[in-house]
């Protein structure tokens, strides 16, 4: 199976433990969504599957021990798409998608045949090939989403993760942007989603995880981990006919 | 007639890359050219002429090395630090390479007599340089690690750069007793290749080639790191080397202009962000076109400082002088732009 497979893992940030022996398993083909309260671990764990934060315990994917690679063999595997990047720099948008072909290069030589091919279809899957010859900063939010995707999917990698993607795009570009990672999941790839808005939980996630203080609160289909029971326990709210209201106090202004 | 295929996204920047590189080369020849031919004496005694283009050559040679080296460090701080005002004179690297120089030449003779025998006496300066502009990039790293924002950073290089010049200032003091000594302080601080030799030629060429490859080697990782640590790190990216790296190159190049041409100031910030318009901003890029720019600027400033007696009866200005004219504004500009605008 090429499934993403995170077992026991602990993640301590200084003296905070921000994720405590926490477990799921992401299935390729399917999308994972990640959700829970601020401050409940969420980017973190991806930032832990990426290599970013020293952590304890088990990330496997297709079986394959990712703590044992580097960073140029987990890039290979590994995609990450994230809510708002740092990128502020006039390098074009074909530029900014070869990054995705860097765990592929070798120092010294230019783009390859095949990296070309996987640059050309990650603009085209992600609807950004009229940008390519655009300065990147010359962009707005939605536009250099789409170019954060394409630089993703140029990576080639099985397992995609995104850390709130549509927090910033509006209601089109979300959905939009949504349809696409469905394309990807249905293609086979892994796909790991960290959500807020928990309509587009519903509307997109095949799988859902809730996280509560470091910890899986409940996993399952989004029904499921969308009742009741588990959402006044990590946001204090609970389901009021077509919204939510307050209950609890787990929200804390 | 049937469309044309679009052309590849790749194939603009090229092309663009390739009409700069062969601009610049024309104009660093012309100008070479210009260096050799003008000046204060006449080239018409034959019984001088070979003299003066030696030391016309030697001079021009120096100021196309010390304007390399300049500019490729300019676009590693700029693209290291994710900042378009990061350069090493702004940042305190100048000074501190022109503090280890200068106490490398007040302490000559003991420094030369600590130095093993398969080293050159003439490598004391560069030496002394090098381990100033390194020690200057690891205090600022110290300095800086916990700020944020680029005027954070560019707050703590001033600080450590007026800290530095003051300390090399304290040195050109002590040394004003030996008039020869004092001179030669002077001049190295105000910067300068007039009178530099065939061997300093030779000792700045592979030190600045060595950089320059070894920067355009980094160009790549650097791309993605302005992509910020984590980014460049989830696309596969050996943060710690290359900032460590990156560092060591500085520090190299910095060192070698410095020890051939003095505290010139602001080189680094002038050409990467004159080129960026023309070759883009990846580095792999930009740093051939730099060398080849730095190269042309700085003799074209030394040309300017030797033709300035021409026009004002007095003496020749100091390199530095010349280079602090003309980035001071650009600075300043830069400065003010980027208070509007996003780099």
């Amino acid at each position: 199976m090429k499934d993403l497979v995170i077992s026991d893992l602990t993640v301590a940030l200084g003296p905070r433990t921000v994720l405590h022996g926490v477990g799921l398993t992401a299935r390729a083909g399917a999308v994972t969504a990640l959700i829970g309260p601020n401050g409940a671990g969420k980017s973190t764990l991806l930032r832990a599957v990426l290599g970013l934060v020293p952590s304890r315990g088990g990330i496997a994917l297709a079986g394959d021990d990712l703590r044992a690679r580097d960073a140029r063999a987990r890039a290979r595997r590994v995609a990450y798409v994230p809510q708002r990047t740092a990128l502020d720099s006039g390098l074009s948008v074909a530029e900014v998608v070869a990054h995705g072909r860097y765990a592929h290069r070798g120092a010294l030589g230019g783009l390859s045949r095949a990296d070309r091919a996987a640059i050309d279809a990650a603009l085209s899957a992600s609807d950004a090939g009229a940008l390519a010859g655009r300065a990147f900063d010359r962009l707005s939010v939605g536009e250099q989403q789409r170019v954060l995707l394409a630089r993703a999917l140029a990576t080639g990698a099985e397992a995609i993760l995104f850390d709130e993607p549509t927090s910033a795009l509006d209601i089109g570009h979300a959905l939009a942007f949504l349809a696409t990672m469905r394309r990807l999941a249905d293609a086979g790839r892994v796909v790991v989603v960290v959500l807020h808005q928990l309509d587009e939980v519903r509307r997109a996630a095949d799988h859902a995880v809730l996280l509560h203080d470091g910890r899986v609160l409940a996993s399952g289909a989004p029904t499921q981990v969308l009742a009741a029971g588990p959402l006044r326990t990590a946001y204090g709210v609970e389901p009021d006919g077509g919204g939510y209201r307050l209950v609890g106090s787990a929200v804390r202004p | 007639m049937a469309d044309r295929p679009p052309r590849p996204s790749w194939a603009t920047p090229m092309r663009r890359f390739t009409v700069t590189i062969v601009v610049l080369v024309s104009a660093g020849l012309a100008l070479a050219a210009a260096s050799l031919l003008v000046g204060g004496a006449s080239l018409a005694d034959e019984r001088t002429r070979a003299v003066l283009i030696e030391l016309r050559a030697n001079r021009t040679a120096c100021a196309a090395l010390a304007g390399a080296a300049l500019a490729v460090a300019g676009c590693l701080m700029q693209g290291l630090f994710r900042n378009p005002l990061a350069s090493p004179s702004v940042l305190g690297t100048t000074a501190g390479a022109a503090l280890g120089g200068q106490a490398v030449l007040l302490a000559h003779g003991a420094v030369a007599a600590a130095l093993p025998a398969w080293l050159l006496p003439e490598m004391a300066l560069p030496l002394g340089c090098m381990l100033g502009a390194g020690a200057s990039l690891a205090l600022l790293l110290a300095i800086s690690g916990r700020a944020t924002g680029p005027i954070a950073l560019l707050l703590a290089g001033f600080v450590l750069g007026s800290l530095l010049t003051s300390v090399g200032a304290c040195l050109t003091a002590l040394a004003q007793d030996a008039w020869e000594l004092g001179r030669a302080m002077v001049r190295f601080t105000l910067g300068g290749v007039d009178g530099k030799g065939g061997r300093h030629v030779l000792l700045a060429l592979p030190l600045v080639c060595a950089g320059a490859i070894a920067a355009w080697g980094w160009g790549r990782p650097l791309d993605l790191l302005l992509a910020g640590e984590d980014e460049a790190r989830a696309l596969g990216v050996d943060v710690r080397a290359t900032r460590l790296w990156t560092l060591v190159w500085v520090a190299v190049l910095v060192a070698a202009a410095t020890a051939i041409g003095g505290g010139v100031p602001f080189v680094g910030l002038v050409v990467p962000h004159a080129l960026r318009p023309f070759v883009g901003h990846a580095h792999r890029r930009l740093i051939p076109a730099a060398v080849l720019a730095g190269a042309a600027f700085l003799i074209a400033c030394d040309l300017a400082a030797r033709l300035a007696p021409l026009a004002t009866g007095g003496g020749e200005l100091p390199l530095g002088v010349v280079t602090g004219l003309v980035g001071a504004p650009v600075f300043l500009a830069l400065l003010v732009r980027s208070r509007r605008e996003a780099w």
